[in-house]
Formats: C-alpha cells, structure tokens, sequence
C-alpha cells in the first residue's frame, strides 16, 4: 500500500512547499511501524512518516481545535467521519474551516487499538493485513464504522480513493482542493462514484442488530441495560476527552458546576445523560468515546442511537452543512455562559 | 513545534503508556497511547491528567537549606558540599549504619539502582529501604519462598483467558483501572468472578460471588476454601505430584480447619466459601489478583503464602489465564524491588548475604566486597532513630510523613535526626523537616525505565528540559557521589548508560537494552539472554526455585482485635483519583477535584450505635492519636468496620495504624486497627 501513502505525503509535501499551508496535522508512524501517532508536521522531511492504514486512533479535529494555531494555516488528513465533526467544530466557532485545508481519505472503517493495528487496509469487501489480502470479517471493524453510511468524503476539500492494488484516486471538492492539487502536480482523476449499496445495506443492517433489539425492549428495560452498561464507569472523563463534539473549555460534568456529584463512582446516570444531552443531536458517529472507554462501554452506540432518532425529526444531518445549526444544544460560547440551558 | 512525546503514566504500576503533547516545550496535555499494550487506548482519569501538576506553582526550582526555622535557597554546589561533608562526618563519627535511605517506587529503575549503589558503595551500609516495604514487602517474601520470585506471575493483558477470577483485598477499579478492564473484560467472556473484601468495591457489583471478609482474617478464609476442595476432591493431584513439595504439611494443618469455624472467623458464610472453592477450583483456568487488602497485615506473608498453596492445590499456575498477580501500586515498586533498594537485596534478588552472589556484584562494581550484614527496614530504621542509633537519613521522593503507619511517632523520629536530607519536586509534609531540600525534576523531565506489574520493563521518555535548576534524581545522586570523591563508578552521561550497567548485575534484565525496551510493548523479564524475548508468563515448565513449595499456614489474629475501648476495626485505602500523600494529585486540579477530602465510611448500623449521622464531622481515635473527619454513612462497609482513605493529611489515617509488623516482611499491618468514633 506504500503508493497511497506516497500520494497522500506527496500533496502534504507540495501545500506545505507551497506554502498553501503552515502545518499539517495527520497520522503517522511512531515507534515503528504498527505505532500510529498524529504528527504535526512542518518540515517537508517529515511528510514520508505518514501513513494511510486504516486505523484511526483519536480525532484530529479535536486535536487543530484544541491545540492548533487559530491564525495558522493547518493541512488535515483525516477520514469522513473526523471530517464531519470537523465540520461540526466549526458550527461550534472551533475551528476556522477558512483556514484549513483538508485532505480527506475514503473510508470502509477503520480497525480499534488492541484488536490489529498492524498494517491494515480496509476496503469494501477486502481486508489487507501485513500485506495478505483476506475477504472482510465485518467483525474487525469498529462497531462504529459498521453502521457508518459516510464513507465518501464530500466534504473535504481533496478526497482520496485508495484502491486494493495500491493505487489511488485524487479528487477536488473544492477550490482549495484545486489548489492544492495544482501545488501537487496531481492530475484530479475522474473519480468514479463508489457504489454505495452493499455498504449502506451493511449499515443498516449493523444498525438493526445494534439499536434494534434496544429499541424492541420497553423502556423500562432499556434503562436498565443502559443503568447496568454505566455501572463499569470509572469516570475517566476518556469518552468526553475524546468527542469531537465535546469542545467546552468549561464542562458541565466537571464537580465545580455542582450538577454531576462528585466522590462517588461509578457516577450517577446524569454524567452520561448530561453529555448525551450535550452531543446527542450532532453525534458524528466516529466512534472515538467507545475507543476510549475503559470499561468496555458501547457508549458510541448510545450517543449515536439518539442521533439517528433526533436527525429525522430535526431534519439535521451533522457535519456537512455549516450553515445549518445543532438543533437541540446550539450551545455557543454565548449560551454556555447562562446557567441550566443545557440540561433541561 | 508541536509533538506527541510516547511515555508512561507516572501513578499505578499497571504501567499504561501516555503522549504527551509537547507544543513549543511545553507540555499541553496528556492523552491515551494506543499502541501501547495495557492501556491500548485507554487510561483513568489519573492518567489523563497526569500532566497537571508538572507546572503547579509549588515546584521546588532550587536547592534549600534550613537556617534557624526556615529555608533559604542556595546553589546546587553549596548543598551538595553541604549534603557531601555532614554524610562523610556521619558516616566517619558513628560508622557507615548510622546513616539510613529511602529510596523511591516513583523514581526510575536507573535512579534506584544508583541510590543503592551509592548507599552500598560510599556510605557502606545496607540501611536502604523504601516503600514497597508498606505494600508488597510480603509478596517478595511469601512469593519467594513458595515460588522462587516475588512478582506477579502472569500478566494484566492475560487476565481475559481465565475462566474465573478470584479478586482478594483489591479496589482494582480504583486503584488499578486499567487492569480491572481486562477483569470486566474476562467476565463479559463468560469468567466467573469472585470478589473478597470487606467494602462493596465497584469490581464486587459484577461479581458472581462477593465474600465480605472482616479485615484480617484471609488465611481463615483461604483454609476454608481450600479445606472444601480438598473434601470434595477438588484438588489438582498430578500438578501437586509432579511440580510441588510439602503437600503433606499443609494437608495437616487443613485437616484441623473446620467450615464452621472459618464462617465464625471471616463473617463468610460457610456455603459462600464452598461456592468460592467450587468455582476457584473447578474452572479451567482460574486466576488470583490481589493487592494490600492481602499483604498490609503482621500476616502478610502468611497471607501470600496462602494464596500460593491455593493457586498450587488446584495446578493454576504457570498456564494463561491462571497465575498468582499481586497488583504492584506504585509505577515502579516492581523495579525499585528489581534494583534492590532493599536492605537486604542486592539488584535482582541477590541475598547481601549470599556471599558469591555479593562478591559478583562488588567485582562489577570494582570494589573487594559489600556490606554483609543485611540493614535495617523502613520501621525498624524509625525505631533506630528513636533508639539513637539511625542520626543521619536521605530521603529520594518519599513522603513517609502521611504514608508511613503511626506517624506522629514517625515525625518525632524524623525531628530528632541530626541530619536529614529530602530529594523532592514538592516541599512535602516530610521535606519541611529536612535541613537540605534537593528540587527533583518531573517524569516528564527525564529519560529512564520503569517496571510495571506485569514485570514489564519499558521507557520513561524525556519530553520537556527540567523546570528551573531542578535535575533528574540521577544527576543529583551521580554528583553527590561525585562530591564524597566517589569518581569512578559514578560518571553517567545518561540512565541509558546506567541502564547498561545495571544489567550486568541484574540477571533478569541481563538480555536487555534500550533499542528493545524503546518498543511500545517493551519487555518482560526475566529476559536472560539478547535474543530473549522476554516471559510473559512464569512458572510454566517449573518453578523459578524448581518446586513450588506449599506452607502450613495456620489462622493467626490479627495484631489488634477491636475490644470495648476500641470497638470497631479500621481499615485503610485509597480513592480512584488522589494518590499516597497528595503531593502529585492534590495538586492537579483536575484529580483534587474529584475527591477533595477525606471521610470515614460506616456501616449503617454502627453509625445508629455510636450515634453518627452522616455528613457530620466525628472523631476517630486509636491507641495511637485521633483525627476529625466527616461520616458517609453506607452499607459499602460491614458493620463492626470502619474504612478511611489514607491520603489525606489533615485527616491522616495514619495517625491511628500500628506499625506492627509481619515477623518476616516487616510489613505494617495498615489494614487492621482498631478505633473508636464519636461525634466531634
Ligand atoms: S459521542 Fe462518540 S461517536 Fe458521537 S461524536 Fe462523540 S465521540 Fe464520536
Ligand atoms: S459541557 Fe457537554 S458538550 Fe461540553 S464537553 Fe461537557 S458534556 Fe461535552
Ligand atoms: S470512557 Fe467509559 S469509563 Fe470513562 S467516563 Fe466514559 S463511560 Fe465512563
Ligand atoms: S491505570 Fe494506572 S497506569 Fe493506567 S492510566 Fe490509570 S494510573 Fe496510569
């Protein structure tokens, strides 16, 4: 697979030569070579660590929106899911979208720490692993990227197709995707539209095995399974500290807002339903807070439950439109500051 | 600039791998490595604000040296002048034992290996010790002699190919998070899970079987189990045939234990206790994972030793799944043990009085021989002081102020001293004392290698240059060596070249290196040989001492049994976010916050007795002193004990434990004091 990687180093190399770009933020090798990292490069030198293997250990949105410099220029290479909640981090006035440039790498899900994170490459029915190609256990993949219907990233400036003999098409969404594929020298393929069926049967299938028993139980016993799901919480803060969508610099289940009681563990139901409050309405699905539980705890599945059932009622689809706003918490710098808005 | 530094979580001894995100040398945050083996991605919230009181205001950046009452910075020349001429005077004055050390579980392999080479080699003494005497002290021993090495035998990673876990005297979901996952984890596969002690820990919500054992009394309820075994024929007759000596004595002692009795002994009920043994002992694969609700006791070792003949009985042992796993509390108690900063250990589980094995280790360090005669603990070294025979002591990164048993007695002692020295970042309860204060840099300042639980050692890596003119515990060892004309065995340019050297003497580590330990998995040892990969699990074949050796462990009460002046049984712990004595999370907003004081637990019923409500403030005394703290009435403890935290110092636990010791580990027993509460 080392001719994607060297696609995707090639055009990071030209924006940053260009000077399209101050920095860019992207996985890569660390340690070695199964040690995926997020790197912030700006030296061209350190473009050839990047690596494109599906595996994808924390979000970079979060990371620029955070720890990224406001008045910089940023190159991302990320996949959709990242991408949309780049998205929504910009609704958020996180991140300034005008401001970054985003590479973004068609994605048939990614595989979690701990499970396989040597080299490997997942695509719509194939799984490369170390360099043997097997068909795909749906089972390698996160739960998250099972129900996920956004391979394509439309909403990236460049997207990139990696293809199973190596090879790989480059698209402009945007004008600045134009540009940074002129800087690049890369011809923008003709790239032909992925055929979306088997995937989105695959979704709405892991979404039916997922939320469907749930969903069949009576409320009385969902809460339970739910109630007994949150016994394990250690309240490592590891599922907030992860979400993308979880940007307050002051959050409401830290123990000074006096809302979550504090010395006692597991935490009462509210630390979870508080956040499924906050998120809930945008959840990107990107599977980052299950990743980083602990404990085990399907807690993407629960946040993403919600969404599926808020998005038709809202008519909201997060992390494409940034004109339109999260319809439940449009929590802004402004509401955060009133007290009680986002918890009713 | 802005990157990911990979390094390792400075608080339990899980040993979890952390990025820290250094922008423009600065260290920003602290998040998950998910290469890394334990963590995989995950941490406790200690881990993720691991970063916070790197920069806390109270870093000491510059030696201090009391003059009158008070502490005036001086240049790191004076101190260690000062520090170099009062231990030379000491040691010339009232000879080399009147000199004592307490070396660190925080401070890196590499950092204690020195300390005791400096202690053994410049002072002359072996009166070095440290922490682990308080927490593990007796797994060293009691693992020791029934399987020739003191460490956990398998491995947290193992943890979910066991088909029951039997958790005694452990909060691992607050103390050990990372290694209660993999617990959860082998529950959610289907592992049955018992669950031993006296409080509702979280781990006991999910367990199959929850004994509620009063404090103290482990080896009744171990003879129980296995007494049941043995009735029903449990027991693993090839495994005690083939791999193991000394069956008929224990088989004895089992022959006096009644079920009855060990019910009226431990609080379990009898029918419970079968139910534990059957699971225990008819499962596949079971494991035993313990901590100091086992090993804290004047039968600590005895405990330990219970649990070997337990896990030898049934033959699981040296399998996956299986396996006696003391869970190590400290980052690197496992290394500082390793490195023998025990006063009678040289590195690697040398006797100092195995004369061969000391004169290997004085022939590498160019030397004619070591002190032979084993040196004092760390209690023993409080006794020695109030005895007038310790004057001068040294202290790296310990504060034994708030974590030692009984300590008012420890602070007399210390204050008596004529001299004592504390290596610290912070001015802790114990450096206030000191009349030298070393400024310690951070773990994040420093390059080094920790051993985590699972005998995994793995590297410590330098993300940020050292604050103010604080330096690594090594440099300041290396050139107070260096200050007493201790030239030639002191010049490191880095720990990796301690690293080097440590290894020659270590046989454990002989096989390794920094290329190797720099991989995200690191190594396990014993690791002999360069092209060893290490053993994740030990025992397999036999035992590290040939045969595994049973003991006839008869029940013995604890020291302290409650009585009418007493009434009720303390016992001590900790909580999920601070750690010891608060110097490193009470100063992380963050951690503080979260469990900001100290309380007592007691049982409903107690409370109604001695007239407690809850919130309310009350007193708690023991033969020893008194302390005022609040009351959280819950059933989480039985009735007849009362539980306290031990962290905090206004409210210090430790102001009513017994520093009573176990005859052979010399271990306090921190988990058994009997108290009164009244209102305050
Ligand atoms: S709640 Fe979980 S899945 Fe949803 S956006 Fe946040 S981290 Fe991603
Ligand atoms: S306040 Fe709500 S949305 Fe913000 S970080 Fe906390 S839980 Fe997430
Ligand atoms: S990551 Fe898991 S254990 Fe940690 S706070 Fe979230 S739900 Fe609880
Ligand atoms: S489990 Fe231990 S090593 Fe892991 S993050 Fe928590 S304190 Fe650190």
């Amino acid at each position: 697979m080392t001719k994607c990687n060297e696609i995707v180093q090639d055009i990071v190399r030209s924006m940053l030569r260009a000077k399209l770009v101050d920095e860019v933020v992207a996985f890569g090798r660390g340690i070695n070579e199964s040690d995926i990292v997020p790197l912030f490069i700006t030296d061209e030198k350190d473009a050839e660590k990047i690596v494109t293997i599906s595996y994808y250990p924390c979000s970079l949105a979060k990371l620029v929106a955070l720890y990224g410099d406001r008045n910089k220029k940023i190159g991302l290479v990320l996949r959709p899911c990242d991408a949309r909640s780049l998205v929504e981090l910009a609704k958020r006035q996180q991140v300034n979208l005008a401001n970054i440039y985003s590479i973004g790498i068609e994605c048939y899900g990614v595989v979690r720490a701990g499970s396989n994170s040597h080299q490997v490459y997942i695509f719509p029915d194939t799984v490369q692993m170390d360099g043997e190609t097997k068909p795909l256990a749906e089972d390698v993949l996160a739960p998250n990227c099972r129900r996920c219907e956004y391979m394509v990233p439309t909403m990236t400036d460049v997207a990139v197709r990696l293809l199973p003999d190596g090879g790989c098409l480059v698209d402009a969404n945007t004008e600045k995707g134009q540009a940074v594929l002129e800087a690049a020298s890369i011809a923008v393929t003709d790239m032909p539209a992925l055929d979306l069926t088997a995937l989105k049967e695959r979704a709405a299938r892991w979404k039916e095995k997922d939320f469907g028993e749930l969903k069949k139980m009576a409320a009385k016993d969902r809460l339970h399974y739910w109630l007994a799901q949150w016994e394990k919480c250690i309240k490592c803060y590891g599922c907030r500290n992860a979400c993308p969508i979880c940007y307050c610099k002051e959050c409401y289940l830290e123990p000074e807002k006096q809302i979550v009681k504090n010395e006692a563990l597991p935490p009462e139901a509210l630390f979870h339903v508080g956040r499924l409050l906050h998120v809930g309405d945008s959840c990107t699905d990107c599977g980052q807070c299950e990743a980083a539980c602990p404990m085990g705890i399907p807690v993407s599945k629960l946040y993403h439950m919600l969404y599926e059932e808020l998005s038709p009622l809202f008519d909201y689809e997060s992390g494409f439109d940034l004109a339109t706003l999260p319809p439940v918490s449009t929590i802004s710098d402004k509401d955060l500051t009133k007290t009680g808005v986002t918890l009713d | 600039m802005t990157e990911f530094v990979p390094t390792i979580c400075p608080y339990c001894g899980a040993g979890c791998g952390v990025l820290l995100l250094v922008k423009d040398g600065k260290v920003t945050t602290t998040t998950p490595w998910a290469e890394h083996p334990v963590g995989e991605g995950r941490l406790c919230m200690k881990g993720w604000y691991a970063h916070e009181f790197i920069y806390s205001p109270d870093r000491l950046t510059k030696p201090l040296l009391k003059v009158g009452d008070s502490f005036q910075e001086t240049s790191w020349e004076n101190a260690l002048k000062v520090i170099a001429e009062k231990l030379s005077e000491a040691k010339a004055k009232d000879g080399p034992d009147s000199l004592a050390f307490l070396s660190s579980a925080k401070c890196t392999n590499e950092e204690n290996y020195l300390l005791q080479k400096f202690v053994r080699e410049v002072i002359g003494t072996n009166n070095i010790d440290h922490c682990a005497r308080l927490c593990h002290a007796s797994t060293v021993t009691g693992l020791g002699t029934a399987f020739g090495s003191g460490a956990m035998t398998n491995d947290i990673a193992d943890i979910p190919q066991s088909d029951c876990v039997f958790v005694i005297g452990s909060d691992t979901m607050s103390q050990h998070p990372l290694a209660a996952r993999r617990i959860i984890l082998a529950k959610e596969m289907g592992a049955k899970l018992i669950v031993a002690d006296p409080r509702r820990v979280q781990t006991a919500r999910f367990a199959d079987l929850h004994l509620k054992l009063r404090p103290g009394t482990n080896v009744a309820l171990l003879n129980g189990i296995m007494k049941s075994i043995l009735d029903h024929g449990w027991e693993n007759k090839a495994f005690i045939e083939e791999r193991t000596e000394g069956f008929a004595e224990l088989k004895a002692v089992l022959d006096t234990v009644s079920l009855d009795e060990a019910e009226k002994i431990t609080g379990v009920p009898k029918a419970d206790i079968e139910k534990a043994a059957e699971l225990y002992a008819t499962s596949k694969a079971s494991c035993i994972i313990y901590a100091m609700g086992i090993t804290q006791h004047t039968t600590g070792t005895n405990n330990v030793l219970s649990i070997a003949n337990l896990a030898m009985l049934t033959g699981n042992i040296g399998r996956p799944g299986t396996g006696v796993n003391p869970l190590r509390g400290q980052n690197n108690v496992q290394g500082s043990c390793d490195m023998g900063a025990l006063p009678d250990l040289l590195p690697g589980y040398q006797r100092v009085t195995d004369e061969a094995k000391r004169k290997k280790v004085a022939e590498a360090w160019g030397l004619p021989d070591l002190p032979t005669q084993p040196g004092l603990t760390l209690i023993e070294i409080m006794e020695a002081i109030h005895a007038g025979k310790v004057k001068t002591m040294f202290i790296m990164g310990e504060n034994p102020v708030v974590s030692d048993p009984d300590i008012t007695h420890v602070e007399e002692a210390l204050n008596k001293l004529d001299f004592l020295v504390v290596q610290d970042m912070f001015l802790t309860e114990t450096a206030r004392l000191a009349d030298v204060v070393l400024p310690a840099a951070s773990w994040a300042e420093k390059e080094g290698t920790f051993t985590g639980t699972g005998r995994r050692v793995q590297v410590l890596r330098q993300a940020i240059a050292p604050l103010g003119e604080s330096k690594p515990d090594w440099q300041i060892i290396g050139e107070l060596a260096r200050a007493m004309n201790a030239e030639k065995g002191f010049i490191f340019a880095s720990p990796k070249e301690i690293f080097e050297e440590l290894r020659k003497v270590t046989p454990q580590y002989a096989g390794m290196d920094y290329a190797r330990l720099s991989q995200p998995q690191g190594l396990q040892w014993p690791c002999p040989a360069e092209d060893h990969p290490g053993t994740p699990i030990l025992h397999t074949k036999q035992f590290t001492r040939g045969k595994g050796k049973f003991h006839a462990i008869p029940y013995q009460a604890p020291a302290e049994s409650p009585d009418a002046q007493f009434p009720l049984i303390l016992t001590t712990g900790r909580v999920m976010t601070q750690w010891h004595t608060r110097s490193m999370t009470g100063r992380s907003p963050s951690l503080n916050a979260e469990f900001p004081e100290g309380f007592v637990e007691i049982n409903p019923q107690d409370a109604k007795k001695f007239k407690i409500n809850d919130k309310g403030l009350v007193e708690v005394s023991s033969r020893r002193g008194k302390i005022k703290t609040r009351a959280r009435v819950t059933d989480k403890v039985v009735p007849g004990v009362v539980y306290i935290p031990m962290h905090y110092v206004e409210a210090a636990a430790n102001r009513l434990t017994n520093s009573r010791f176990d005859p052979q580990a010399k271990i306090p027993e921190l988990k058994v004091t009997a108290v009164a509460i009244k209102p305050a």
